[in-house]
């Protein structure tokens, strides 16, 4: 009772926005009577409800109908009157005479409006009060002298143009007044006791004004028949099914209706229903005032009611596809006047409705419910054996839009599959099929005991009503549901119809989903060029955020994808984009991170509703595994190679503050987490141990979840080797004069010809000084230091200083005039650069790893400032090679270009040298 | 069998596919002289392609002499009296026009101005736009008769008067197609710069069509620069081009055989070696035939053997290409020559009895062709003969050529600080 009261209290603040519009139901009326009538008594307060929706349902008859209507009609006057009274009263309690005069005014329009559409046969009760109370006030402001002599003078004027109002007003209504005085109420009493809280006052004495007529009808309907759901089916016609049917429509949503009730009369009507059209139009009402249990946007609808609410979509459908003459259309509006009778069986028929709709409702209902309910519970197994139903109602629809012709419908539905199917590997599809076919034969077995019931329409009476909700069977998958043999053809025939028939969001949804299905299956390649080619990458800011996370989710697959592939730099790029954020949790919607400052709850509401479903998460510990270990592997070398170290960007930030911050541990325990191994896996590389770094990588447990474990570790081994090698080479070749090419082999444990191929890249790239002796097979290093002298060596360091003097110099006049740098590359060397990237921009066809791209929930662009870092590096230094790399600049990701820029503009410089 | 092996890199289905069927005529035509199809395919197929064309009696001499017989299909004959039919037609409508311009001292009329032009037909020849229009036709119509040079010829004038910017341009491949089956490479490449501006500059409806207009070009044009003495230098200038680039990674990847093969031969244009690596590389997965394979060999995974292995297979199926066949031997030459200078690059001393294994040549010429390079002064290196090596002479550069390097530049950017200081014109050192 208690919890009802406050409702009441908190929506009473509603009222006077909504009563306008909206039309007093007697439910709610009896329910604020009763809420100030008594507050004890619990047991008295539901039987009176209950006694009222009786009374509700039952006023279904021919007499009552046509006083029923005006009655709601005349409620909403009645409504205003009110309104303007209370308005009325508190102008009296402030004493202001004009605002009384301008509402009176008002009052006797509206009264005026009540009597013209002829509802009304005396004066409302309310309307004479208000006179007398008017009448009362009046003479008391008039003998009041004192008073009148400080009031304004339009107050005063007001006040005198009342008196004579009301004089000649009230003569109209003096019997009524007269009577009235003569025998007030009880109410009266009440509402002067209440008149300090004006809001409870005004609904007490409404529902009061109310009760009166409604307690007759209420006695006449009793008296004169059942109630409707009650009632013998032989004696409802099609009209009164009709009638009933919009009676419910129109308390629809309103405060206090009984939304089980509601459902449960509609189930009634169903059964009741006398043409096959009519029944279809009735299971769409059910359905909608199934849809209407749901309490709130964040909650989902209650998973009996889902399953009920399933169960007679699909019944729908069966009758639509049984009676092909029903069509559905949402847009028609139906006729539910009593007197028509029902078109004949055959006839083209239309219901309003909105299968669609349905379809979507429930899907977005199943996935609400997922993303509440545990994921380690069986509930939420159970739950996910749902999905078929889904699928099964889907194609249904799907198919009826396709006969109909609804090309942009069907496309939205495949969507809508496409978004079931895109994260389910070929496993997880197999097994969902397989869970069908014993699905449907469980269906077939039971179907036998239900097949005298060939009406649907007793199948659904058969279901146990709305009140207990604990055991309703699960949905049955109709037997003519059927799942496509092959995955990956399923997908491409949805996505393909998507691509054809679709709006742009719809068509970008479903190459995201095509991506990440690709992704995940390994197909590496044409993930990459339809992610490329279509340019989503660089169109993603301005949609919605539901398909960026989409999109951050495929970038996420594509870059494991990518790893499972053995290739590093890829799936580096695609992670370390994500892992830049820092939030990685919430770009991917799988967890809400920690409060914000700058987040509103309704935000964070917001960004509860998009979080993932638990078995669409991707494992984040495996992601960041694979993000350090790529970085770890392509990075590593700079950690050692102080030269490089300058010139080069540091292009993961997670890895390098990982790197720091390890610097910083006086002591390092064994390895627990995925950081720990990944760290002590960058020391031992970073001395050249490539057995430990291997055996500590593959000790990570994230790597049974990859199917491929045995290859994905076999890769990762060999490339550790690969970089071992490398690291090896450049931090101890100094101290060799010669290496064997043998030797090394056995030392890495690789084929003389990688040995062979690495090293060579080494040599030309000039990180490591020295020449193949052929016919020994081995390495002669040549080291620069020794043969140099002081002299030598402090010239050098001389023109180092003399250039960085230059440099500095360059710099500061730059900050002076602007773009002094910028201008004179413009002029000279590296006018290409500054086309190239305009046109870059411009053109934007083709394949390249956008470097504009990536960027997430609009965190902040970084474009401008890596373009200025690149030019400063390269130009320092080496002037002359720039428009080479300007070049570079276009055709190749941006990525590469930081990662090779340096090592070649070092050796274009020495064979520029040479030469 | 090395049949298959010859056709498993052939391109041609694939080329073909973008040509104009006049175009692909050629190509067949070599693939015949080759000899690694059945001459039956290849004759089938070039009636094929002649079906729809207008040169019905070269379609009948084919079939006679692959059947053998006098007898020729009915469909050919029908076929041989409607394109006459049309033919008689399309002169009789076309005659005003074309009379016109047969008459030289009547074309002396015309002058460098379109609007001009179309009056002055109309007033003073009474010729309309509608017979302008109908001259494209009959061009057109010269075009499938294989009459070329007649349409060659009706094109220009025709696009003299044209006013439409499409027709115009449809009428430029038209003669483009012409020249290049005429064999006037230069005004080919006339026209392929032409087509090539226009391509760029005009702002299509679609970017799929802009994009479908460059893959084409780029097949046509490898007629002109293969067969054009400095062809090879356009050929690699076009395609580095950014939007060449994209054309051939979404839609033309065999393109790359042509690229890497034009690099590899044009000593001039090595600079973009570097370039044309990472898109093989990226490419990998689409396409690759041992010509890529060779630059990947020798550029990324620096093995010698392997390109050497390549490149035997290069000269293979570089013959039995339609462009690539002229240029053969170049091609093995420099490659030969990449391979050499690559592996100086990273040793110190090579045995002269491997290297001229490497090189395919004998011991003897391996060190003549050595002695030849160290003259010419492309190789800093030494031959030692009493223990049959070859020493590289050090590439290190020395500190006081490091410091000569560094300090190069510093005089030419101190005079432009100075200069951006005090203002141009008054420092003058």
């Amino acid at each position: 009772m208690s919890s009802r009261f406050f409702a009441r209290g908190s929506s009473s603040e509603e009222d006077e926005t909504e009563t306008e519009s909206e039309e007093y139901s007697t439910t709610e009326e009896t329910e604020s009577e009763s809420e100030t009538e008594s507050s004890s008594e619990e047991e008295e307060e539901k039987s009176g409800v209950n006694r009222f929706l009786v009374s509700d349902s039952d006023s279904d008859s021919d007499l009552e109908d046509a006083r029923r209507v005006v009655r709601s009609a005349k409620d909403k006057r009645v409504e205003e009157l009110t309104h303007i009274v209370e308005e009325i009263r508190n102008k009296m309690k402030i004493n202001d005479w004009v605002g009384i005069s301008s509402n009176f005014d008002k009052l006797n329009k509206q009264l005026d409006k009540i009597k013209r559409s002829g509802a009304l046969t005396k004066t409302p009760k309310i309307y004479v009060k208000a006179l007398i109370e008017m009448e009362d006030f009046l003479t008391a402001a008039l003998g009041n002298k004192e008073a009148r002599k400080t009031m304004s003078k339009s107050n005063a004027k007001a006040l005198n143009s009342m008196r004579q109002n009301l004089k000649k007003n009230n003569k109209e209504y003096e019997a009524e007044i007269k009577s009235r005085r003569e025998a007030p109420e009880e109410s009266d009493s009440y509402s002067d006791d209440s008149e300090s809280d004006s809001d409870s006052y005004e609904s007490g004495s409404e529902g009061e004004g109310e009760e009166e007529g409604f307690e007759k009808v209420k006695t006449k309907g009793e008296k004169k028949k059942v109630p409707f759901i009650e009632m013998d089916p032989k004696d409802i016609s099609y009209g009164m099914i009709m009638k009933k049917c919009q009676e419910l429509i129109m308390a629809r949503g309103r405060k206090g209706t009984d939304k089980h009730e509601q459902a449960k009369t509609m189930e009634f009507m169903v059964r009741v229903s006398k043409t096959e059209s009519q029944r279809a139009q009735m299971m769409m009402n059910l359905v909608s005032a199934y849809f209407d249990m749901t309490t709130g946007l964040h909650t989902h609808l209650p998973i009996p009611i889902w399953n009920r609410c399933c169960m007679i979509i699909l019944d729908l459908l069966n009758q639509l596809e049984k009676y092909p003459y029903i069509s559905v259309d949402d847009a028609y509006e139906q006729d539910y006047s009593e007197e028509q009778e029902g078109p004949t069986e055959g006839d083209a028929v239309t219901i309003a409705g909105n299968l669609l709709g349905c379809l979507e409702r429930l899907d977005d209902e199943w996935f609400k419910s997922l993303q509440v309910i545990d994921p380690h519970t069986e509930d939420y197994m159970n739950r996910l054996k749902d999905e078929p139903v889904i699928l099964a109602v889907a194609q249904k629809v799907s198919k009826y839009f396709a006969k109909a012709g609804a090309e942009p419908v069907v496309a939205r539905i495949s969507l809508r599959q496409v978004e079931h199917f895109y994260y389910k590997t070929e496993a997880v599809y197999n097994a969902m099929k397989a869970l069908v076919e014993i699905k449907k034969k469980e269906a077939s077995e039971s179907a036998p005991a239900e097949e005298e019931e060939t009406n649907p329409a007793a199948a659904a009476a058969k279901a146990t009503p709305v009140g207990d909700e604990e055991d309703v069977p699960p949905v049955e998958l109709p037997s003519d549901f059927t799942m496509e043999e092959d995955v990956f053809k399923l997908m491409k025939d949805l996505v393909h119809y998507i691509y054809k028939n679709a709006d742009e969001r719809t068509k970008a949804r479903a190459m995201l989903c095509d991506i990440y299905h690709k992704s995940i299956h390994n197909d590496f390649y044409t993930a990459r060029d339809l992610l490329l080619m279509s340019h989503l990458q660089e169109a993603v800011h301005n949609m919605d955020i539901a398909t960026q996370l989409l999109f951050n989710r495929t970038m996420a697959q594509i870059g494991l994808c990518a790893f499972r592939k053995g290739l590093i730099q890829d799936a580096h790029y695609c992670l370390s984009e994500l892992y830049g954020s820092g939030r990685i949790r919430e770009i991917l919607a799988q967890g809400v991170a920690l409060r914000y400052h700058d987040r509103t709850p309704e935000q964070e509401k917001l960004e509860k509703r998009r979080q993932m479903p638990f078995h669409m998460h991707i494992n984040l510990e495996l992601l960041e595994a694979v993000n350090l270990i790529c970085a770890m592997l392509l990075e590593t070398i700079y950690l050692v190679n102080i030269n490089q170290m300058e010139t080069k960007r540091r292009v993961s930030k997670s890895f390098w503050r990982l790197v720091d911050h390890y610097d910083k541990l006086t002591f390092m325990g064994p390895p627990e987490n995925v950081r720990d191994h990944v760290m002590t896996g960058t020391y031992a590389l970073s001395q050249g141990d490539w057995a430990k770094c291997s055996e500590v990588i593959s000790a990570l447990t994230v790597w049974n979840l990859l199917p491929q474990k045995v290859e994905v570790l076999e890769m990762l081994t060999t490339k550790v080797k690969e970089q071992a090698l490398k690291i090896y080479l450049t931090i101890y070749g100094p101290h060799y004069s010669s290496i064997a090419v043998e030797q090394l082999c056995k030392m890495f444990e690789v084929g003389e010809n990688t040995v062979q191929s690495i090293v060579s890249r080494l040599i030309i790239s000039e990180d490591i000084h020295g020449s193949w002796h052929q016919p020994t097979q081995t390495i002669v290093m040549r080291s620069s230091n020794n043969n140099t002298t002081k002299l030598q060596k402090l010239a050098l360091r001389c023109v180092s200083s003399a250039q960085v003097l230059v440099e500095s110099n360059e710099k500061a006049l730059a900050l002076r005039t602007g773009s002094l740098r910028e201008r004179e590359d413009g002029g000279g060397k590296g006018k290409n650069r500054g086309d190239w990237e305009g046109k870059d921009g411009r053109q934007g066809r083709g394949r390249k790893w956008a470097p504009q791209g990536g960027k997430v929930l609009g965190y902040r662009d970084r474009k401008g400032g890596r373009g200025d870092r690149q030019g400063k590096g390269g130009k320092g230094h080496h002037q002359h090679h720039h428009r080479s790399h300007g070049h570079q600049d276009v055709a190749y990701s941006s990525f590469q270009r930081r990662k090779e820029a340096p090592r070649e503009m070092a050796t274009l410089s020495k064979r520029g040298g040479r030469n | 069998m090395a049949d298959q092996d010859a056709t498993r890199w052939d391109i041609t289905s694939k080329i073909a596919g973008n040509l104009d069927r006049h175009l692909v005529f050629p190509l067949l035509e070599f693939l015949q002289t080759r000899g690694i199809y059945p001459e039956e395919d290849i004759m089938n197929s070039k009636i094929e392609l002649l079906k729809d064309t207008n040169m019905v009696d070269f379609a009948m001499d084919i079939y006679r002499q692959n059947n053998g017989t006098e007898e020729v299909p009915v469909e050919m004959t029908e076929r041989r009296k409607v394109v006459i039919g049309n033919l008689t037609q399309l002169q009789e409508t076309a005659a005003p026009i074309v009379d016109f311009l047969l008459d030289e001292n009547k074309v002396k009329d015309l002058r460098n101005d379109k609007a001009y032009n179309i009056k002055m037909l109309q007033d003073q020849y009474n010729i309309s736009q509608d017979d302008i229009e109908v001259l494209f036709k009959f061009a057109k119509f010269q075009f499938e008769c294989g009459n070329y040079s007649a349409c060659a010829d009706f094109l220009v004038q025709y696009r003299g008067l044209c006013t439409k910017l499409e027709k115009s341009f449809s009428a430029l491949w038209g003669k483009f197609a012409s020249e290049i089956l005429l064999q006037n490479w230069n005004e080919a490449l006339e026209d392929l710069n032409k087509i090539q501006e226009y391509i760029d500059s005009k702002s299509f409806t679609s970017a799929l069509a802009q994009l479908q207009q460059r893959i084409w070009l780029i097949h046509w044009s490898l007629f002109v620069f293969f067969n054009h003495e400095n062809g090879m230098n356009f050929l690699v200038d076009m395609l580095v081009q950014d939007r060449y680039v994209n054309a051939i990674q979404t839609g033309a990847p065999h393109m790359l055989r042509y690229l890497a093969a034009a690099v590899i031969i044009n000593k001039k244009r090595r600079n973009i070696l570097k370039e044309l690596i990472k898109l093989i590389k990226s490419e990998k997965y689409i396409y690759s035939d041992p010509v890529t394979e060779f630059i990947i060999c020798l550029f990324v995974d620096y093995d010698f053997e392997g390109a050497q292995k390549k490149l035997k297979e290069c000269e293979a199926v570089l013959a039995n290409d339609y462009f690539l066949t002229a240029c053969v031997d170049d091609f093995v030459e420099n490659a030969r020559l990449f391979i050499f200078e690559t592996y100086c690059r990273i040793h110190e001393t090579i045995d002269m009895k491997m290297l001229a294994n490497k090189l395919n040549m004998d011991q003897e010429s391996a060190e003549k062709w050595i002695a030849n390079l160290i003259r010419n002064a492309r190789l800093n290196a030494k031959i030692d003969s009493q223990q049959g090596t070859v020493v590289m002479g050090s590439q290190h550069p020395g500190v006081y050529e490091q410091i000569v390097e560094k300090t190069k530049s510093l005089t030419a950017r101190t005079y432009h600080l100075a200069n951006a200081v005090i203002g141009s014109g008054k420092v003058n050192s």
